[in-house]
């Protein structure tokens, strides 16, 4: 080779080098400069805007910086930020997540920091879902909560009457009759319109969308999800009250017909179904996207069967082990999740405050509120809080989801409890 | 060794080392890493404890990979029976057509250079239930629409359609490559002796395809296995009750949803040993015939 071909070799490789070192050590350089800010990392759909302003009212705008990260790669970011030493102060966590990053030692406790008269201002399912092992270890942005909505124009259709108050909710019994009454069938047996969407999507789903609703069937029927101490499901999931939720929800898709397993969106907007659990979000959508529609939906108290249960919990504050500045992450969190802070957030975003300090500021009056005031208050029950949920919840989604498609309730209990069970040793 | 020699082998050795780098740091590594955790209780976020063959006893017992191999099997069957198929007579016609040959290739090999993640949502939204245009043209002929990805009957032969419609025009391009490649005085000689075109296609065309056929199959069983992610990804996420849920969707299920990447990596050295199982019986088949 030529000398000077040898000496171009050689100049290309260390530029290349040297280009490649550069940009690596730039990177690590920015993440330097940012070291005085407390970093959140978050995504836009918890419009984490309208924190700016609660925390402009205690001086800390400046201190904050917000990091976005696309929703649907939110977690597998965060996981991966943890692993790499490189997460930021603060994280948005969905509330049964939280014991699984408590247990990878990812979090630090609040106890310390957290005045306790001030923590039992959360209302109850909020305290439930924050603890883990004895331990706080996040501070709620909102709760969540459903309820029963259906189509007005429908119900007068079939001669309904629905329930206004927590104490006249339906049954399960009255709530198969109403989804009976309202399902229609044309001349070629082409069903029109289901009577109930029990669930927040289509059964072809698989997200956490439909643990949140469907978990909603085993705590009506009077049984829980894992034990206290968090161990097995046998007496919880694994009980004959369990099984016959999901006989329950399995007839209403194959027995009675009156809910769909084929895929559908906007099931009530769309007049496909007449009944349907969502959340309070839905009023919003259907004020954007469907104005016509806003007339027509009403709300009723989610059914009790031996047991009244509400679904609760949404996303939280957590401070991680990492952050080198954890008293001011602490009030950063203490600013956005206030009395204050969270009716700044709450009444922006239409969400629905876990405090119930807040409750008391907020118009809750109107439906879907005013019964979900009641339902948090008095229904709201948290999915269990262990490191091993996501396994949990969707060995449980997927076994709602088999008996919609026609599995025999038996086979799809049996693999969802041995699963679970599987999960939990 | 001489002066003279030493010094091309240090430049040799200085040319081959960015890719040398590139691949060790990216193939290599990650290669040797992968069967490293497979042995090993590794959580996505942190520790690593030696469990030996603890992570394989449990991928034998487990249904839901048993389930998602079997898936596996049956849409690779499927991707390599019809997508070869379509590709050796889409490469046929192609051949035959001289007129508008280049437009009809480039109009073909659309699918091939877009994204799997476009391709994906358009499938999806011609698959739609309610407003597809696939479902809205049955219903205009009197049929029932169907939920191609919301039905388990359905879902696995909706995914294997799109991933077929996506990539047989590139195998099509190899198909024609090879046909050019076959002179074309066998054909003549043939028709002087009175050799039909059905005759001239197994007795010339397929055999002397062998070895593009072959290479073609290998292709398609590690793509059909390998690089299916994104389509179920966007399209199923592994549903309904995991009719679509392949092994690569289920290792990264296991892996980035519930952090379990010592098992997850079980499951992609399985997915290797397997491919260089099939591969080996392919190639061996490939010899005999050759023979």
């Amino acid at each position: 080779m030529k000398k000077q071909n040898r000496v171009t070799l050689v100049v290309v490789l260390v530029c290349s080098l040297l280009l490649m070192g550069g940009g690596l050590f730039a990177q690590g350089g920015k993440e330097q400069a940012k070291g005085d800010k407390i970093i959140i990392e978050t995504f836009s759909d918890l419009f984490p805007e309208y924190w700016i302003e609660a925390l402009e009212a205690k001086g800390l705008s400046d201190k904050v910086e917000l990091r976005m990260v696309p929703q649907n790669q939110y977690e597998n970011k965060i996981r991966m930020m943890i692993a790499g030493g490189e997460v930021g102060d603060i994280i948005c966590i969905d509330a049964p997540n939280i014991g699984y990053y408590a247990e990878m030692n990812a979090l630090e406790p609040l106890n310390s920091y957290w005045d306790p008269a001030d923590f039992n201002d959360l209302v109850g399912s909020a305290q439930q879902a924050m603890q883990w092992q004895g331990q706080i270890w996040a501070s709620p942005l909102n709760e969540a909560n459903c309820v029963l909505y259906y189509n007005k124009q429908m119900f007068k259709e079939a001669g309904l009457v629905a329930p206004t108050k927590l104490a006249d909710a339906w049954d399960l019994d009255q709530l198969l009759d109403a989804a009976r009454k309202l399902t229609k069938v044309d001349s070629r047996g082409n069903v029109e319109v289901y009577g109930l969407f029990p669930q927040m999507f289509s059964v072809d789903n698989r997200n956490e969308g439909m643990t949140f609703t469907q978990m909603l069937f085993p705590w009506w029927f009077g049984a829980d999800i894992i034990s206290p101490d968090g161990k097995t499901v046998d007496g919880y999931f694994n009980s004959p009250e369990s099984k016959a939720a999901l006989q329950y929800y399995s007839d209403l898709f194959n027995v009675y017909k009156v809910s769909p397993s084929i895929a559908m969106s906007n099931p009530l907007a769309s007049g496909k179904a007449a009944m349907y659990i969502n959340g309070p979000w839905m009023v919003g959508t259907w004020q954007n996207q469907f104005p016509d529609f806003v007339d027509t939906w009403g709300a009723m108290p989610l059914p009790h069967g031996k047991a009244a249960a509400s679904n609760a919990g949404s996303w939280n504050l957590a401070i991680t082990k990492q952050s080198k500045n954890k008293d001011l992450a602490w009030k950063i969190i203490e600013a956005i999740t206030s009395t204050e802070g969270s009716y700044i957030y709450c009444s922006n975003t239409g969400n629905l405050p876990a405090r119930e300090s807040t409750l008391e500021l907020s118009d809750m009056s109107k439906p879907p509120y005013d019964i979900i005031k009641e339902q948090l208050i008095h229904t709201a029950k948290s999915r269990p809080v262990t490191p091993v949920y996501p396994k949990i919840s969707e060995a449980l989604m997927d076994a709602y989801n088999a008996v919609a498609f026609g599995e025999s309730v038996d086979r799809a209990f049996n693999e969802a409890v041995s699963k679970m069970n599987a999960a939990l040793q | 060794m001489t002066h003279y020699k030493r010094r091309d082998c240090i430049d040799g050795f200085a040319f081959i080392l960015p890719a040398f780098i590139i691949i060790f740091t990216f193939v290599v590594y990650p290669s040797l890493r992968l069967f490293f955790l497979s042995f090993h209780d590794a959580n996505l976020m942190g520790g690593l404890k030696y469990i030996g063959l603890k992570n394989y006893q449990s991928l034998v017992a487990s249904q839901d990979f048993i389930r998602s191999f079997l898936v596996t099997l049956r849409f690779m069957a499927m991707v390599i029976v019809v997508q070869t198929l379509f590709a050796f007579i889409g490469a046929l016609i192609v051949s035959e057509s001289r007129r508008s040959a280049s437009l009809v290739r480039t109009i073909y090999f659309i699918p091939v250079i877009i994204s799997f993640v476009v391709v994906g949502y358009l499938w999806q939204g011609m698959y739609n239930h309610d407003y597809g245009l696939i479902n809205s043209l049955l219903s205009l002929l009197g049929f029932k629409r169907i939920g191609f990805l919301s039905d388990p009957a359905y879902a696995l032969y909706a995914l294997t359609a799109t991933c077929i419609w996506k990539s047989w025009p590139y195998f099509m391009m190899i198909f024609l490559a090879g046909l050019k490649e076959i002179p074309g005085e066998l054909y003549e000689s043939a028709m002087i002796d009175g050799a039909g075109e059905l005759r001239r296609l197994f007795a010339i065309t397929i055999p002397l395809l062998r070895r593009t056929t072959l290479f073609i199959l290998l292709i398609t069983t590690m793509d059909s296995v390998v690089k299916v992610f994104t389509p179920v990804f966007v399209m199923t996420s592994g549903g309904p009750r995991g009719s679509t849920d392949l092994l690569v969707h289920y290792a990264w299920r296991m892996a980035f949803r519930f952090g379990e990447v010592g098992y997850s990596s079980s499951i992609m050295v399985f997915v290797f040993i397997f491919l260089m199982v099939v591969s080996f019986i392919q190639l061996k088949i490939g010899e005999r015939n050759e023979q």
